[in-house]
Order: C-alpha cells, then structure tokens, then sequence
C-alpha cells in the first residue's frame, strides 16, 4: 500500500511554488504527479495588450535568474520581425551578458543543489564568489537583476575599457573558482554519496522526454542551440559543447561546473574579439510599425532552450506572443527520474533540473468539490470567459461605481 | 535545601553554557562558510541563542489539530529536565559532580536513550506526513546510534574498572586520558554523539529541504523552544562526556599550582576542542541517506565497536598485570 505524501507549493525544499504528490512505499517512491498552476501571471495575454517596445521590460521579469535570456529572445525575435540589421558591437554586448548571465545562474543553482543536500559550506561559497558576477553586471547594466540591455535591434548601453577589464577578471576568476568546486565535488565523499547514480535518465529517456539544456547535456545528448543553431555570434566563438555520460545527478553538477569554464572562455573570446567603435543598435522607434510577419526565435538560456513564437499584425503590438521556458521541458522528467528512490532523493532530483515554476506555469482549472483537473482550450477559455463576464456583468458595474 | 539551591544554581549554569556552546558552535560554522554569525545581540552576538530563547517563548502558542495538547505540554518540560539532570552526573566544574553512585554510567546511559525515546513520540503525536517520517527517521537513527554510544561509554569504565563517571575521572588524574587506551572508542563516541545530537551529516531527522523539520516540524512558541533548549543541553552533554570519559576531564598541566578552578578551564578548552571538531565535521559535509546512515552505523560502527570493547578488555588486563 502506497502512501501520499504532498509536497509543496510550499516546502523548504522548493524556492517556487509547485505540488507534487508522492506515492511512498515505506521511503521508496513508487509514482509521483506534478501539479502547477501556482503562479501564472498571464504574462503571455498581456504582451498582445503592449507595444513591441513596452514588451521588453515585460518579458525580462518572465524570470529573475535568465531575464536577459528572455529579454534578448524576445528581442531577436522582433528583431527578425521587423527585418533590422543589428550592429556586430550589439550582437557582442548581448552574448556577453548571456554568457554573463549562465556564469551566475550556475554559481547560484550549485549553491541550491548543495543546500538541498545539506552542504551549506558550499552554497555559501558559490553565492559569495556569485557576487563577483552580480557586481560587473551592475557595472555594465547598472541593475543587478533585470538588466534591461536589450532592445529591439541592439542594446542600450555601450560599454567601455573599464567594464571589459573587469569581465576579463571575472572570467578569470570564475574559471579559476570553477575548478576548485569540480574538485570538491568529485572528491568529497558525501556529496558523491548523495548524487552519484541518483536520479537517472538514460540517454534514449532524455531524448524521448524532450529535455533541454544541461539536464539533456548531462545525459549524453549534444543539445546546444548555441551548437545546434548557432545565433548572435556563436557561429565565431569557440568553444565545445560539454556532455557527460553519467546520467545522474553528479553528471548534472559536473556539466554545469564545465559549462562555467566554458562560459569563461567565451567572454575572454568576447572582450578580446569586441568592436572598437561603432553603433549599438539599429534605428527602430516606438513608432516604426512592422511588417506583417512571424517569427521563431530560440536562445540556449542557462536552464536550456528558451523558444520564442512571435507574431506581428503590422501594428504596433504584437499579435501573440508564446515562450517555452526550459522547465516545462524538463519537469516530466522529473517524474521519470524519482521512481525508485528514496525520499531523501527528491531534493537532489527536482533541484537537479534547475526548476523555474513561475516561468513554466499554465492554467489548469481545479474543482476543489469533484476533486477534477482539467485544462481549458482556447475555444472552451473564450466561451468561458463570455459565460462569465454574462453573469458578472452587473456586479462588476456596480463594483465600479 | 542548601544541596536542592545548588542543584538550580548548577541548572542556570548548564543552561548558560549550553548557550556559549552554541554560540560557539554558530560562530565556528560561519567562519567555515565565510559568514560573520550571530553579531548584534550583545558583545559579538554572544546573547543570540538566549535571544532566540526568548523569542521563542513570548510566540503564540498554537497546539495542531489532532495533537495530544497534555503530552506536547509534558514531554517538552520533561525532556529539558532530563537534559539538564544528566548533566549533573558530568564532573565539569569540580572533580566531583553533584549526583555520584557507582554504576552511574548505566544511569547516563539510560536517561539519554529515554531522551531519543520521547523525541520519537513527539514526532508520533504530532498528526502530518513530516513529523511522523522524521519520527521514524530518528527511530532508525536512534536504534543504530545506541549500540556504539553504549559501547564507547562502557570502554572507559572497563578500561578504569569502575562504572562510576566520578571514578573514572580520578583514573585519569595522573595524567594519562583514556583516549590513549582507546582512540578507537573515542571516534566511536564522537560520532554517535553527532548521530545524537542531529548535526550533519546525520540530520536526517530533521532535513530541512527534505521534510521540513521532520519531528520538529509542528512545534512552535515555547514547546519548541524547549525542545531546542533540550538539543543545546545535549550538544553540551555529548561534548562533556567526551572530555569526561576519553580527554582526562579537567587534569592537565598547572593544575598543582593554579588550584581546583584550573580544573574548569582544562575542562572547558578541551570541551570547546570537541565541540570545534562537531562544528567543524558539520562545516565540511553533505547529509547523507537515510539507508547510508543505516550502513554506516550497521556495517562499520558496531563491528567497530564490539571490536575496541575485546580491545579494551586486554588493556584492561595488562593494567592490571
């Protein structure tokens, strides 16, 4: 006989609110069931009310930790809609901060990975040295989180000899930090007790479940849109796809260790490679209508492939707007990973995908008195809504007065 | 009467210690992780676990429903006590502790092991998923914990032929601790005190990020400011029993010419030596598995274990010769 256990939406072990429930047998776990809905703001119905330009500094706050991934996505992909040529110095400023961005997002998941462990030490180590990081992006950006670098057909910042000098030192300095923790980590023997073979995801798995990002790099698929589909600069930037075939959770902090030093790398490439002189963004106003067009825009965020849909009436909003944030890739294959293991797994686990709830949420109804879930289509929402507004109508006016 | 004002007096002290302990224990730990630590209640935070105390107390008292409100009343008061009597046996101010009979290592033994016995019922009281998985998670840990600790505390009582802790301490007068005999027996105690105490990496029972608190999950206001009161006194209870048993107590150099208050402060440096080690064994490590912890104590720590207790017997035997 199986026993329920809820976990979350509010639980230490989870930063964002999500409900999993666990199907226990003793301290095995035999099922497991996500349930999110927690968090949705609507952020996708509230770009078509937006123009192209407000979008930005709507979409940076989709996430706190990769804003500038979201922000930059949103932005190539207007940018393709609007046919602007963006200048080199732009494209240059932009994977900086990207690359940047993936330094301290993964200086700050170790530290949560750790934390969920029980090794404190550490996660305190990886948030000090993140520090380091947050402080060139205020340099450059003036904001520690949100940067708001981008926009449509550039950036808004140039950046001078100060600011790549530092970056210079940062990078320095987070690959020479980056090399010690894949020391600790390989050496320390509790942690190895803790992540080794936990967790697993086979290769075949991780394709089947469609995973992305270091979650699939770590189970030995080359997924790299950077690699894959190079945009921006990486066509020009050097630099190898890290994979590890271990599978399991200790591949998944190994593949992020690497992909720091990787990361590294590239903005040393990037402040030696930088533009002297030139624009840094193209001429496009709040009044530069576009044409009517589509256009998909896919950028390897730190968690993984952010996928951007965008579609444009030839009006100054956009017509829709969708994303696929990483996690909602790789959230079912939590629950293909957690089978089988121990409860005390479940941290390790779920925080091994680097979760981001509130990015991911969708709308699921809930009848609390069946005790039902079910999802609304597009054509069921709207007859819902017209049903409701029908009956609402009056109260609402008068509410109003 | 005059013996029952000493016995609170020696109370409030253990109580005061057992704060300076954790203080320590808080300031070692945040040195590790590159943090300052408690810093604004009094000269260098040292009034901070006080101040946590009485934060504590002033809460509102809230019983879950479901709970047994007259138990979660008892065993809170009743384990602090207990807390606080054992450490009444310890020699840890004076060569003689306050209560000394022979045979009062068994004692010991049995009132720290009715300690783990009423943790693991308040986890069982409490209704909810955590508290009764961290219930049964101490339950584990407990059993396997008991059989070393037993052990490494009888080592120093077969090594000195005396089951009395008063006893065993004037065995170590002339100098020689016990570890000298045993070293085996002390990392024996040293680590199930750990178990005991719930530091990393044994903290399963309690695992933050894994079941919110286990056990202690549905406590709050006073019952849980008890139930921390009762593992400070026990982290200061592991510590002096290990100076008590293994580290020669109080006796050390100087002792001739500085006197009996020389006596405590051997005591208390060796006591901050041990409780460094705990702090410093919690700043380097993971928490480890339910199922690893189990194996660890079942497939290294009682062979181990039963392996220092024919050791101690031949040392025994060669004392004697």
């Amino acid at each position: 006989m199986s026993v329920k256990i809820p976990i979350g939406p509010i639980h230490p072990m989870l930063k964002e609110p999500i409900n999993f429930t666990f199907y226990v047998e003793g301290e095995t776990i035999v099922d497991a069931e996500p349930n999110i809905g927690f968090v949705h703001r609507g952020i996708e119905k509230l770009t078509e009310n937006k123009t192209w330009f407000q979008n930005l500094y709507l979409l940076e706050k989709v996430c706190g930790i990769c804003s500038s991934s979201h922000q930059g996505c949103y932005a190539q992909g207007a940018e393709m809609i609007f046919e602007a040529n963006v200048p080199e110095k732009a494209l240059y400023i932009r994977t900086l901060m990207w690359e940047l961005e993936r330094l301290h997002s993964h200086l700050l998941w170790l530290g949560v990975i750790m934390h969920e462990i029980g090794f404190d030490t550490l996660f305190m180590y990886t948030w000090r040295d993140r520090e380091a990081v947050m402080d060139l992006v205020e340099m450059i950006s003036g904001r520690r989180v949100g940067y708001s670098i981008n926009t449509i057909g550039g950036v808004r910042r140039d950046i001078d000899y100060r600011m790549l000098s530092k970056a210079l030192d940062v990078a320095n300095f987070i690959a020479s930090r980056a090399e010690f923790y894949e020391r600790v980590v390989l050496r320390e023997r509790t942690i190895l007790d803790r992540t080794d073979g936990v967790g697993v995801l086979s290769k075949v798995d991780a394709i089947r479940l469609n995973t992305v990002g270091p979650t699939a790099r770590a189970s030995g698929v080359k997924r790299d849109i950077r690699y894959n589909l190079p945009y921006a600069i990486y066509d020009e930037t050097p630099f190898d796809i890290v994979t590890d075939d271990g599978c399991d959770v200790l591949s998944r902090i190994i593949v992020r260790i690497r992909e720091m030093i990787v990361s590294a790398e590239i903005i040393k490439w990037i402040v030696f490679n930088m533009p002297k002189n030139g624009p840094i963004a193209a001429k496009i106003t709040h009044f530069t209508k576009p044409p009517e067009n589509e256009a998909i825009s896919r950028v390897e965020a730190p968690r993984g492939e952010l996928f951007y849909y965008i579609k444009s009436n030839g009006s100054l909003k956009p017509e829709r707007v969708k994303i696929r944030t990483p996690t909602l890739a790789n959230i079912v294959s939590v629950i293909h990973m957690v089978k089988g293991h121990y409860i005390a797994d479940i941290p390790p686990i779920v925080a091994g995908i680097d979760p981001c709830m509130s990015c991911m949420d969708r709308v699921a109804i809930i009848d609390v008195r069946n005790d039902k879930k079910s999802l609304f289509n597009h054509d069921q929402l709207v007859r819902y809504a017209i049903k409701w507004y029908k009956k609402n109508y009056r109260w609402l006016r008068e509410e109003r007065r | 009467m005059i013996l029952l004002i000493y016995a609170f007096a020696l109370s409030a002290l253990f109580i005061f210690f057992s704060f300076l302990i954790e203080w320590i224990e808080r300031k070692i730990v945040a040195r590790i992780q590159s943090r300052i630590g408690p810093f604004f209640a009094g000269p260098r935070g040292l009034l901070q676990p006080l101040a946590d105390f009485l934060k504590l107390m002033s809460k509102e008292d809230i019983v879950p429903i479901g709970a047994d409100e007259l138990l979660l009343t008892i065993i809170p008061i009743l384990l602090a006590s207990l807390a606080t009597f054992v450490l009444m046996f310890i020699p840890i101010f004076t060569p003689d502790p306050l209560i000394s009979y022979p045979a009062d290592l068994i004692y010991i033994i049995g009132l720290s092991a009715s300690i783990g016995a009423l943790i693991v019922m308040t986890g069982y009281i409490n209704p909810g998923p955590y508290s009764n998985v961290g219930a049964a998670r101490f339950g584990e840990l407990f059993l396997s914990f008991e059989i070393p600790f037993a052990v490494s505390v009888a080592v120093p009582a077969i090594i000195s032929g005396s089951a009395s802790i008063a006893e065993i301490v004037k065995f170590q007068e002339n100098g020689i601790p016990i570890i000298v005999f045993a070293p085996l027996g002390f990392i024996l105690l040293l680590i199930s005190l750990i178990a005991k105490v719930e530091k990393v990496p044994f903290d399963i029972a309690e695992a933050e990020t894994e079941i919110a608190g286990g056990w202690q999950v549905e406590l709050s206001g006073r019952r849980l400011a008890f139930y921390r009161l009762t593992m400070n006194l026990e982290t200061l209870f592991a510590a002096a029993l290990c100076v008590a048993l293994y580290l020669g107590a109080g006796y050390g150099p100087l002792l001739d010419t500085l006197g009996s208050a020389m006596y405590f402060v051997w005591f208390f440096i060796k006591l901050i030596l041990v409780v460094f080690v705990i702090s410093l064994i919690e700043g380097i490590m993971a928490r480890l598995r339910v199922d690893q912890v189990l194996r660890i104590f079942w497939r290294y720590m009682v062979p181990l274990s039963f392996l220092q207790l024919i050791l101690a017997l031949f040392v025994r035997l060669i004392i004697t010769l």
